[in-house]
């Protein structure tokens, strides 16, 4: 009997605490997931709220109207170009572009949850209902910009590609760009019909193999393993024989012989980093690389990024020493590498990408206050200012991303070329992660340019924009501040 | 003594009637008919009712009433927002009801021979649940329903009493063969009506109850293995398991099909937030089953997620006080069966409140004592009226203790 | 009737949200402030109530190890013998298995023993076992049971087979009181058994004559009729426990008549 008293008991607070569990997380998932559940097209509720209310404003960063209801109708921005630079963002009319913030932020821009100052100031004012007003981080004048460097050089005129602007302090997302694009305006259906995937977000939703800017990760294994691996020494002899069928070559072939690792990153060799993922074993490697969030299932609050994935399961060898170098079946979206290299640059701490500055209703209260907030960290104080200093030799010590350099300015950074076959057909990518040393124009960012020609590289496409776009924060640092 | 008992219940009676007085006057000022103010009046009347006037007639834990009355209060308002038709019915219902919960208190209290009773219901049971395969019709893929003209009834739940009864008597006495082989009949009816749900709810009470019983706790876990091997036959073999494990897992694949429930509950609670949308306010209606099944999701849109964890914690308490009633009986069988109805409610609440929440399957049980079915209701204040008779078993005992500890200092 | 239009109807419901979101929380606050109220009254009372629920003792007359002579130990109405810990009722000597016996008071006949398989016990001379039926050998007030090397004397409280009401206006009640022998309800006597008048235990003798205080009028007694006593009305006790054993439970002939309740709970349910 006591024992049978002692187990009433037992049970009765195992099931209080799965109760109270139940209650836990429905709150949990209700703070990650409700944005992503609200935002269906089979939302009733929303539905009936947009034929009951008129959609607030969007604006830029810097008071720019991106998005307006004028006479019922939906007005973008003026010029061609402009609209066609925001429509991965904004989103189309058609609402075929998935997680746009027209669609994502609906419940703010529709003014579902409005509170009861709303509702009084309403009453008082005697308005019709407007949804709330949404200030975005981006910078308008940037997204063009972008899109302007991508068609005025030559190595990247025409090409596919995105490109992820970030403030590596706070998280907020400057520029977010994805080629092709079009002007949801204008454009027709034949004109879209003869773009390559024009609807996907390639900044967020598409991924693609990171090639040598990889590197960063695995540098990153070897110092967390060993903090004076920087200055080991490594021969590399062109090739790396595995197996019959698998040789680890560098570009062009190159040859560097005897070097350091710094100097490894810097000319950004195969062989060394090939033999540094077979010396660091599978499961140091993956282990770095979950540091890195590869694998992690994003739930950002204002942005849908695609997961991105590093292979799990058992390696071989050839894969393994691939992987070291990136291009095994590891894939992830600019926007993650672009988090990549601000958390390089932000000591190790991974912020999480922001894209609403501030909501505010129609009487001026802000719904929603700002808050930055972090990943999580990646790697020690002390890595990340190894892989800076490394990153600052690649570009202003004459390594491959030497095209990126802006006087004045710090930039730091680490191309990637990435080999990968699209339905039977062999593609390059080229990359450039980088950042901006300097306290004051605290940026990171990620180019991705598609479809590059045999003998280009990162360094000679994506570099070229990645200046570009310190330029012009050079240029007009109130802009993006 | 007596004072101490009467500070709680005053505090929480009042500030129940205050709510229930708020809400319905509120939807009344929406509606404007007389129904509405009129139950602004009379539910706060009658919870007051219940909690001062009952307990002086009847020998009724004032704890355990003051609960059920807050969450079958909580259903006529929640059916009232959407449906006043509904409403009534429940409240109706639920005057049957509290009449069903006296006549269990009594019969814990006045049956001498639990024997002669048990070997009655148990063939009684069996014909009750073989019925639907027969003579039933088939509602929302499963058919557990009968209908007796225009009243419709669910078997299973009323087997539901009867199979504490039965569990209790079995157990206490540790003759454990007859126990398996009416369990294991019950739950192949069960299975033969597609009551999955149901089947799983009687499985893991029949499988705690006897752990609790018997503190057997090789035998329990292999009983559960048991019960998870079935549970994969079953996805292996029957279609639609498999469907509701596909659209546990992923609801979105097919939002307008299959998924649509689940889609629709959980935009519902997303659309809620923490405060919820505001009571009247948002579209209850577009939720399917928003009567019983997801009721729950109707509450954390109106009134929030904060206001649906108080609901579930309102439901911790009433595990506890049964918990508390079963530890205190003095022999065994009255505490298995206050127990065992304890942990019937409580798993059906975890059942249903996980499936709303896509942490588990959907199982197609009703949250208790909210839930719109008359069946249903009946059934669970009839368990809550099993606790309260060995609760006021318990009472009675204890007072005799002190009166003989005073006459024999 | 009376109603708002939507828009104020609006205003008033996200207002009152806040408020029924308090509600929510102050409820299930009173709730559970109720629920350990409660459980700390219950537990006083049963603090002022050591035996609450126990039906007596059983006062060990010889055992081996850490069983002393003289040794009391309070039995529950149900529960289990055995030498561990977990057990209602511990008997730490050899020849006790962890689990030895299930016992359960039955009002009117005793406590009934069943022993788990493979365990035997000797109640008054007559050995039992698994087999048998509890209800040929229960276990009375003054009866001897033997487990293992533990042999002991089972000591039930006065006043079990009888309701409390009566007493005091009783005048069987009087002489139950002035009968200083008597075992007294919720404190336990000196171990000394000279202190009340058993009979010294004899294993050797027969079976041992059930101690019954000269004034109780009716002490349970196995199975000779209860003769109803001079007391008025002599109720039975509580409703007769459910967990008879596999028979129906015969009525002893000669049971004195259960007592309506009714009047007895409105006494004590008003608040």
């Amino acid at each position: 009997m006591k024992q049978q008293r002692y187990r009433y008991k037992i049970v009765a607070l195992l099931l209080s605490l799965a109760l109270v569990g139940l209650a836990v997380w429905g709150g949990w998932n209700l703070a990650h997931y409700s944005t992503r559940w609200f935002s269906r097209a089979t939302n009733t509720r929303l539905t009936a709220q947009k034929k009951a209310v008129t959609a607030g404003d969007i604006l830029d960063r810097n008071g720019i109207l991106l998005a307006t209801t004028k006479e019922g109708r939906r007005e973008y921005r003026d010029t061609s170009a402009d609209r066609a630079a925001l429509v991965h963002l904004l989103g189309d009319r058609q609402g075929r572009i998935a997680n746009a913030v027209e669609s994502f932020q609906s419940g703010y821009l529709y003014g579902y949850q409005s509170s009861l100052l709303d509702s009084v100031y309403r009453l008082i004012r005697k308005t019709d209902r407007v949804g709330n007003t949404l200030t975005l981080t981006i910078d308008a004048e940037l997204c063009t910009a972008i899109q302007r460097a991508f068609s005025g050089h030559r190595e990247t005129e025409g090409h596919s590609g995105a490109a992820v602007v970030i403030n590596y302090r706070t998280g907020e997302v400057l520029a977010l760009l994805s080629l092709p694009n079009f002007d949801p305006d204008q454009a027709t259906e034949s004109l879209i019909a003869t773009l390559d995937q024009p609807y996907w977000n390639r900044a967020t939703q598409a991924l693609y193999p990171p090639g040598s800017t990889f590197k960063i990760v695995t540098t990153a294994a070897l110092l967390e393993r060993d903090p004076d691996a920087v200055n080991r020494q490594f021969t590399c002899e062109g090739h790396l024989d595995l197996s019959d069928t698998f040789s680890v070559h560098d570009f062009q072939n190159a040859v560097h012989g005897k070097l350091t690792l710094r100097q490894a990153f810097l000319h950004s060799c195969n062989c060394v980093y090939a033999a540094a993922a077979l010396e660091l074993g599978p499961d140091a490697l993956r282990r770095e690389a979950r540091q890195f969030a590869f694998g992690d299932n994003f739930l950002f609050r204002d942005l849908v990024v695609a997961n991105s994935v590093y292979p799990s399961g058992a390696q071989t060898q050839e894969a393994l020493a691939a992987s070291g170098y990136g291009q095994s079946a590891i894939a992830a979206t600019p926007m993650h590498l672009c988090l990549m290299a601000a958390a390089v640059a932000n000591q190790g701490v991974m912020p999480e990408p922001r894209l609403l500055r501030s909501v505010r209703s129609v009487s001026g209260v802000a719904v929603l206050p700002w808050s930055s907030s972090t990943v999580g960290s990646v790697c020690t104080r002390e890595t990340a200012a190894a892989l800076q200093s490394m990153m600052k030799d690649v570009v202003q010590g004459g390594g491959s991303g030497s095209r990126a350099s802006v006087t004045t300015l710090d930039i730091r950074g680490k191309t990637g070329t990435a080999e990968s076959t699209v339905q039977g057909r062999k593609v390059n990518y080229g990359w450039f992660v980088g950042f901006n040393a300097q306290p004051d124009l605290p940026f990171a960012l990620c180019v991705l340019t598609e479809n590059i020609a045999e003998g280009e590289t990162g360094g000679t496409t994506s570099a070229l924009i990645a200046k570009d776009i310190f330029t012009y924060m050079k240029n007009y640092p109130e802009r993006v501040q | 003594m007596s004072r101490g008992k009467k500070n709680p219940r005053r505090r929480l009676t009042s500030i129940v009637a205050l709510f229930y007085f708020l809400t319905f006057a509120l939807l009344a000022l929406r509606d404007g008919n007389v129904i509405g103010y009129s139950l602004a009046v009379a539910v706060p009347a009658v919870i007051l009712i219940g909690a001062y006037v009952l307990p002086r007639l009847f020998p009724i834990d004032q704890l355990l009433l003051s609960l059920t009355n807050f969450l079958c209060a909580l259903g006529v308002l929640i059916l009232y927002s959407t449906n006043p038709a509904n409403a009534i019915q429940h409240a109706l219902t639920y005057g049957l009801g509290l009449l069903a919960m006296v006549f269990c208190i009594y019969l814990v209290r006045v049956v001498s021979s639990w024997s002669r009773l048990i070997w009655l219901l148990v063939p009684l049971s069996l014909a009750l649940l073989a019925l639907p395969p027969l003579v039933g019709r088939e509602i929302n893929g499963a058919k557990n329903w009968i209908f007796l003209g225009s009243l419709s009834l669910q078997p299973s739940e009323m087997v539901k009493v009867a199979l504490i009864l039965i569990l209790a008597h079995f157990l206490s006495r540790r003759s454990l063969l007859p126990l398996l082989g009416i369990v294991v009949a019950c739950l192949a009816l069960l299975m033969l009506q597609r009551d999955l749900g149901t089947a799983l709810l009687y499985f893991l009470t029949s499988l705690l109850l006897f752990w609790i019983a018997s503190g057997n706790l090789p035998v329990t876990l292999a009983g559960l293995a048991c019960g998870a091997g079935g549970a994969w036959w079953g996805y292996r073999h029957f279609a639609h398991v498999r469907q509701r494990v596909a659209i546990w897992q992923d609801p979105w694949q097919d939002e307008l099909g299959a998924g649509y429930q689940l889609v629709q509950s959980l935009t519902a609670i997303a659309s809620g937030g923490i405060f919820g949308v505001g009571l009247g306010l948002g579209s209850p209606t577009s939720i399917p089953i928003h009567t019983s099944d997801f009721i729950f999701a109707v509450i954390c849109e109106q009134f929030g997620m904060f206001f649906g964890g108080c609901v579930l914690l309102m439901f911790a308490a009433l595990i506890c006080r049964g918990a508390m009633i079963a530890a205190s009986a003095r022999t065994g069988f009255q505490g298995l069966l206050a127990m065992g109805a304890t942990l019937l409610l409580g798993l059906q609440t975890l059942l249903i409140i996980g499936g709303v929440l896509k942490i588990i399957p959907l199982t197609g049980v009703t949250l208790p004592f909210v839930s719109y079915g008359g069946t249903s209701l009946v059934a669970s204040m009839c368990l809550v009226g099993l606790i309260q008779g060995v609760g006021s078993l318990n009472e009675d005992h204890l007072q005799e203790d002190l009166h003989l500890a005073m006459l024999h200092p | 009737m009376f109603s708002v239009s939507a828009e104020i109807y609006e205003i008033l419901s996200l207002a009152l949200r806040y408020v029924f979101a308090l509600c929510g929380l102050l409820i299930v606050l009173r709730a559970f402030r109720w629920l350990l109220a409660d459980r700390r009254e219950t537990r006083s009372r049963l603090r002022h109530l050591p035996d609450a629920g126990n039906i007596g003792d059983l006062v060990v007359l010889a055992g081996s190890g850490e069983l002393a002579p003289g040794m009391v130990l309070p039995v529950p109405r149900e529960g289990v013998l055995g030498s561990r810990r977990a057990c209602d009722v511990v008997i730490p000597c050899p020849g006790v298995r962890g689990r030895h016996l299930d016992f359960s008071w039955q009002d009117g006949i005793g406590l009934l023993l069943r022993p788990r398989s493979g365990c035997e016990a000797v109640v008054d001379q007559q050995p039992v076992n698994c087999q048998s039926d509890p209800l040929r050998a229960p276990l009375c007030h003054g009866s001897c049971l033997r487990v293992g090397e533990a042999v002991l004397r089972l000591r039930v409280f006065a006043g079990l087979d009888f309701s409390a009401e009566s007493l005091p206006a009783d005048p069987a009640a009087g002489s139950l009181s002035a009968d200083a022998a008597q075992p007294s309800f919720g404190m336990p006597l000196p171990p000394d058994p000279g202190a009340v008048s058993f009979p010294a235990f004899d294993p050797a003798s027969g079976p041992v004559e059930p101690f019954v205080p000269d004034s109780a009028p009716a002490a349970p007694q196995p199975a000779a009729p209860a003769e109803p006593s001079a007391a008025p009305d002599l109720p039975s006790d509580t409703p007769p426990e459910s967990d008879a054993p596999s028979a129906p439970a015969p009525a002893s002939p000669g049971r004195p008549p259960r007592r309506r309740r009714s009047q007895r709970w409105k006494e004590d349910w008003s608040e």
